[in-house]
């Protein structure tokens, strides 16, 4: 038995999907933020609990959820995250098998713009995705199958990385980090740089390039937010 | 002296409404709101300077110009957004006009305001407009959503002194969120045109719009504000190519 907890940042058009695959855990936790429509509709159709919490940490909001777990082992996901039919078969069988408490890395699968993204940062990307409520500070393995990083549509991926530069801006911002004009002109192409060519955004081609681009520009985008939040002080 | 019918389309324009009503006092003859179904105190703005006040729903930036013009009474129109007001000098000016009307149209330059800061510099200053015009002269033309007026060939217009004052944004949030919606309408609107958005046209067209913006027509002399103004205008032009590309590889996918 598996305990599903599912962190949405308002990620309403995301969230269905990654639900929808979900049918195999026993209770589904979603924490975070979630527009009231798509609760309630959720809620009648797939029996989920959820809980409204505004922490942008997402360590915090998997600490939260677990304390409301039901079962042992917790299956932790963002909303754009997709368990597939393999890696559904892989987490049951361990669920059922696995005597001692340890915790589950997968790799990522991600389409973007119709073309699989091989490199990009996300080859040697691992994630945890599976461990037991005992399995702090304890060993982890890997799992064999990839979880699916969804790609619905351009705008959904952009308005997303927004998303993501304001949750980073509030964070500096809570940090008093104040933004300056190398944050602005040489972080993000140094963003981009790094995204080329360490991250070999560059071997995956064209969609490889626009992806490292959308890094960067969110790079800049959170420097602007954190702006913002001090200007809007004065 | 000729009679001008002043033109507004508006969609939730409680904000600045105010100001663009105002400045047509005594410029104008007659006042004609075309509203989108706004949402906020549009409505009881209009109701109050007595303008007519027409409901439309929104066909398109130029379509809904376009149907504003059928509207007015007389021959000679001021076409306005509702974010726009005109200077005292601009007034000045086409009171002049009014009463030696000798050209088709009259372009302006228009006068930004991002952020409570007045943009005189990179593309969007002095970002000329045709607001002043015969009714016959021309038609609402361009891709959405940019929208321009287009004289007939042989047609002859003039310059008016002074500004026409637009807010623009009020935040980098709003400048944003237009930013990812007119990036969407521009790359439907070239695709409906069947233009294509090759990798060259991806990295090419943000760069030299930036330079030309910020370089050559001095975007640095508006300092921070400027700055972001540039990067954006980079950023607009990436995202209408990508998004261009997107739809042409759905649409690949679809056949």
């Amino acid at each position: 038995m598996v305990s599903a907890v599912v962190i949405s940042f308002d990620d309403n058009a995301y969230l269905e999907m990654c639900l929808k695959h979900l049918s195999f855990a026993s209770q589904i936790i979603v924490i975070g933020t979630l527009d009231s429509k798509v609760h309630g509709r959720l809620k009648k159709e797939l029996d989920i609990d959820y809980i409204e919490n505004k922490n942008d940490e997402i360590s915090t909001l998997f600490e939260i959820a677990r304390r409301d777990c039901k079962h042992d082992w917790i299956l932790g996901l963002e909303a754009n995250m997709i368990v597939p039919t393999k890696l559904k078969s892989e987490i049951q069988s361990i669920v059922e098998t696995q005597k001692t408490p340890k915790i589950f890395k997968a790799k990522t699968q991600f389409d973007f713009m119709g073309k699989s993204m091989k490199f990009s940062g996300f080859r040697t990307k691992w994630k945890p995705i599976l461990w037991s409520k005992k399995s702090k500070n304890i060993g982890t393995s890997q799992l064999n199958s990839k979880f699916t990083t969804l790609y619905l549509d351009f705008d959904s991926f952009s308005q997303r990385t927004t998303q993501i530069a304001k949750r980073k801006a509030f964070k500096l911002y809570s940090k008093k980090v104040k933004p300056n004009m190398i944050d602005f002109i040489w972080k993000p192409f140094w963003t981009l740089k790094k995204e080329c060519v360490f991250n070999l955004c560059i071997l995956d081609g064209k969609q490889g390039f626009i992806l490292a681009y959308l890094r960067a520009f969110m790079q800049l985008k959170t420097y602007l937010f954190l702006w913002l939040n001090y200007r809007n002080l004065e | 002296m000729i009679k001008l019918s002043a033109v507004i389309i508006t969609f939730n324009e409680e904000e600045h409404l105010e100001k663009c009503l105002s400045s047509l006092q005594n410029i104008a003859d007659e006042i004609v709101v075309v509203d989108s179904y706004s949402t906020d105190g549009t409505k009881k703005i209009c109701k109050d300077f007595g303008v007519r006040f027409i409901e439309q729903k929104f066909l398109g930036y130029k379509e809904q110009k376009n149907f504003a013009l059928t509207q007015a009474k007389y021959d000679y129109i001021l076409s306005l957004d509702g974010d726009e007001a005109l200077s005292d000098t601009l007034k000045k000016s086409i009171i002049e006009v009014k009463n030696n009307w000798n050209k088709d149209g009259y372009y302006c330059n228009r006068l930004n305001n991002y952020c409570g800061q007045w943009i005189r510099h990179s593309d969007w200053y002095p970002d000329r407009k045709l607001r002043l015009f015969k009714k016959e002269s021309g038609t609402w033309k361009g891709i959405n959503p940019h929208d321009c007026f287009t004289l007939i060939s042989g047609k002859k217009s003039g310059q008016l002194k002074g500004n026409l004052l637009h807010w623009i944004y009020r935040d980098y949030e709003e400048h944003n969120q237009k930013i990812e919606r007119f990036s969407s309408i521009a790359a439907q609107a070239y695709f409906d045109l069947g233009i294509k958005a090759s990798f060259f046209k991806i990295l090419w067209r943000p760069s030299w719009a930036f330079f030309k913006a910020y370089f050559l027509r001095r975007g640095f002399l508006d300092g921070f504000n400027g700055w972001v103004i540039c990067i954006q205008t980079y950023n607009v032009t990436f995202l209408k190519y990508i998004k261009l590309r997107e739809l042409w590889r759905q649409n690949n996918m679809k056949r």
